[in-house]
């Protein structure tokens, strides 16, 4: 192995691939969908409707019961109700001014609701909600509980009963929330909505890069045998050292394609709040789930598994690649490899559901399918370390035979056009007399 | 002790590439490698290269064997030509170079001064595939000579040259050789051996014919090449007459005589004089390369035209 040559090599691919227009149109593009993907929240909240935030409503107190004293413990303080209630945060104002002033306000547009109190004829207290909006569903109920809450008292008061029995019968029930597992992680089947949608996207990702730029190592390979560049190259260098090389300059090349991606997602989904904030958006109305944690961990799981992955099946593609003489070819001399690529990359999407069952813990263990599984598992789920050790140095380990195996293929294959080498010649022991 | 290349053989399935193959290169001297396409030209020069392997037989470069020799020492052109067609001449000449283990510098130097010298200055930075043909080439031999190896192996280096780039070919030939190194190249075209090499081997169906100086090689036929030309246009019946010579061939202003030995040809030369006949033209040489080669692979040089020629002296 000669470090200096390999590195020429890579060099040259690298530089070769960042030149080419397609790269450079293919990351831009990627980097701005990205971008745009990961500010959809924030641009959501920026733009969504601010009286869905925070609605005043104003108490008209036509009793003298003190109603809005008594209202305010029945309402949550800063309740932001998740997705489905919009995020309705209730102020409780009293007010002095008399219903029909506070209708004609509402009608303006000056004053968002109002709740108007009187006393019936029997007696009981008689509440009236008056609103400008229709998505008011959320505040309307929270207030009804407090309205029944306070006729309840109400009626207790003027029936005589003495208000410490009352207190006592009206304590609230012992009952406590436990969420197990972490935030935002809570449903039936243990998997989280927000984890599979980055499942997803890194599987996928996974797949595409993988695929991609092993399809470039391969087509690298057939276009130096088919401009029979190759003779020279493999007189000035050893196939080993060319071989390394080229995976190495792709990897390179991909990687210099897949950071800025990465890392714009990354950085938007982590900073997302602040920015929201400084562009003046309602940040509560943004998801409570931490996407930022769970990318950052997913990108830091996918180097690994991508690195891993790529070099694998790159210096299968390389082999594969170097047995053919013409572009044509390829598809179909990798098509028995990606056949193991599919299982890898179907099973990943079974494990997001399941990241626990036997099947994802075997495949996400097992080298070849390794990359796609394990990834969308350790996103969905927390896999045992011991796993995860495993995972990974049986990938390295079969990384480095399959290297070493290709290497034996590349340099029979890279001289041979039109005929097929025999398994004899790639896997007989006498190969060090057929070729350097 | 040069690049001795011992007992070698080379199958591909039962087919034997190359069959028992011994010959010697020394060191500084420019060596033909001569054969019919298909004999096992391009075989034997990947062997010495070790690019391929032998099945027997050894290969050493100064006494040490070739597949320990550093790859800077050797330099490669090969038959089918091969560069990347969409990379720029300068930045392709100085990767490969370096991939042989030059430094930049040393190449980038080196590059510069062979593109003045061989005149093509101007394709710099273009894509290699915007070279003419022959520029190309010229290009491919820098890529074989930047790393400044001991050895150049060069397959059928001037084959789809026109005749100018042919001339600034060999002159690049005989610098490198002048600088030391030691070439060997392939050609069937017998004519550019004869005028570069000092050294020759003839193979013929993977099997070595002969070997060694041309001139030894030219006399290796035990023949002498007599050519005689008389004024007038006189048939010359008597030369049938003449012991152990005979007519190969009619060059128009003379005949091509072959003759066993220098008295057989002096035989010829006494009896114009004799005959009162004015000798215009009469040298004694060896057989050309390509004489030679033909013979070896044929049996014989080129009969089909001895019917014709015989009996006639004056141009037809």
């Amino acid at each position: 192995m000669d470090f200096n040559r390999m590195r020429l090599v890579a060099k040259r691919e690298w530089l070769t691939r960042l030149r080419q227009r397609s790269f450079q149109i293919t990351t831009v593009v990627q980097v701005l969908f990205v971008a745009i993907g990961a500010s959809v929240p924030t641009i959501v909240a920026l733009f969504s409707d601010d009286d869905g935030a925070m609605t005043d409503v104003l108490i008209v107190d036509e009793t003298g019961a003190n109603i809005a004293d008594r209202l305010a413990p029945y309402i949550v303080p800063g309740d932001s109700a998740g997705f489905a209630g919009g995020g309705d945060t209730i102020e409780l104002i009293g007010t002095e001014l008399t219903a029909a002033e506070v209708v004609t306000q509402i009608d303006e547009g000056t004053v968002d609701a109002a709740l108007i109190v009187s006393r019936s004829d029997n007696g009981d207290l008689s509440f009236t909600y008056v609103s400008d909006a229709g998505d008011s569903d959320s505040i309307a109920q929270q207030l009804y509980a407090g309205a029944a809450g306070i006729s309840f008292e109400d009626r207790l008061e003027r029936s005589g009963v003495d208000q410490a029995e009352f207190e006592e019968a009206a304590a609230a029930p012992a009952f406590t929330i436990d969420g197990l597992g972490e935030a935002g992680e809570a449903d039936s089947t243990g998997v989280n909505g927000a984890e599979v949608a980055v499942a997803y996207f890194f599987t996928i990702l996974m797949f595409m890069t993988i695929m991609l730029y092993g399809t470039w190592v391969a087509t690298g390979v057939v276009e130096e045998k088919s401009s029979r560049i190759m003779e020279i190259m493999i007189n000035a260098a050893t196939p080993r050292d060319l071989l390394a090389g080229k995976v190495l300059g792709i990897g390179l090349a991909g990687l210099t394609q897949l950071l800025p991606m990465l890392m714009t997602g990354g950085v938007l989904f982590a900073l997302q709040k602040p920015i929201a904030e400084t562009l003046g958006a309602d940040t509560s109305a943004l998801p409570n789930i931490d996407f930022g944690a769970i990318s950052v961990g997913a990108i830091g799981w996918f180097m690994v598994y991508f690195l891993l992955g790529f070099t694998l099946y790159a210096a299968m593609y390389a082999a594969l690649g170097s047995l053919v003489s013409r572009q044509e070819e390829v598809n179909q001399a990798v098509s028995p490899m990606m056949t193991v690529m599919f299982v890898g990359y179907f099973a990943a999407f079974f494990t997001m559901w399941s990241p626990d069952s036997l099947l994802a813990r075997v495949l996400s263990i097992f080298p070849l399918t390794a990359p796609f599984v394990m990834i969308s598992r350790v996103i969905v789920s927390t896999p045992p370390a011991w796993e995860m050790a495993l995972s990974v140095l049986l990938l390295a380990g079969v990384l480095v035979a399959a290297l070493l195996f290709a290497a034996r293929v590349y340099r029979i294959g890279v001289l041979q056009y039109g005929q097929k080498p025999s398994w004899k010649a790639l896997f007989g022991k006498t190969l060090e007399q057929t070729a350097r | 002790m040069g690049l001795e290349i011992r007992n070698v053989t080379k199958s591909y399935g039962s087919f034997r590439a190359v069959d028992d193959v011994s010959f010697t290169v020394t060191p500084g001297r420019i060596f033909g490698f001569l054969g019919t396409n298909g004999a096992g030209k391009t075989t034997t020069m990947r062997l010495i290269l070790d690019i391929i392997r032998p099945d027997s037989g050894s290969i050493t470069w100064k006494g040490a064997a070739n597949t320990s020799t550093p790859r800077s020492a050797f330099g490669y052109l090969p038959e089918e030509r091969g560069l990347y067609p969409k990379m720029r001449v300068d930045e392709q000449m100085l990767f490969l170079a370096q991939l042989y283990g030059a430094t930049h510098e040393e190449a980038s130097a080196r590059f510069d001064e062979w593109m003045e010298r061989l005149e093509i200055t101007e394709n710099r930075t273009r894509l290699v595939e915007q070279l003419s043909k022959g520029n190309q080439q010229k290009i491919q031999f820098l890529a074989a000579i930047l790393h400044d190896p001991d050895i150049l192996v060069l397959d059928e280096p001037f084959s789809g040259l026109d005749p100018v780039n042919a001339e600034q070919m060999k002159g690049a030939f005989l610098e490198m050789r002048d600088r030391g190194k030691t070439i060997i190249f392939s050609t069937h075209q017998l004519d550019d051996a004869q005028e570069l090499c000092q050294e020759v081997a003839i193979i013929h169906r993977g099997k070595l014919m002969t070997s060694g100086d041309v001139s030894t090689v030219r006399q290796s036929l035990g023949q002498h090449v007599v050519r005689f030309g008389v004024a007038g246009h006189e048939p010359a019946p008597w030369l049938e007459e003449m012991p152990h010579v005979a007519v190969t061939r009619n060059r128009g202003d003379h005949l091509e005589l072959k003759a066993p030995n220098q008295a057989a040809a002096q035989a010829v030369l006494h009896e114009a004089v004799r005959r009162n006949l004015t000798v215009t033209r009469f040298d004694i040489s060896d057989p050309s390369l390509n004489e030679v080669f033909l013979s070896l692979v044929r049996g014989i040089p080129e009969d089909s035209n001895i019917q014709d020629v015989q009996g006639v002296l004056a141009p037809v």
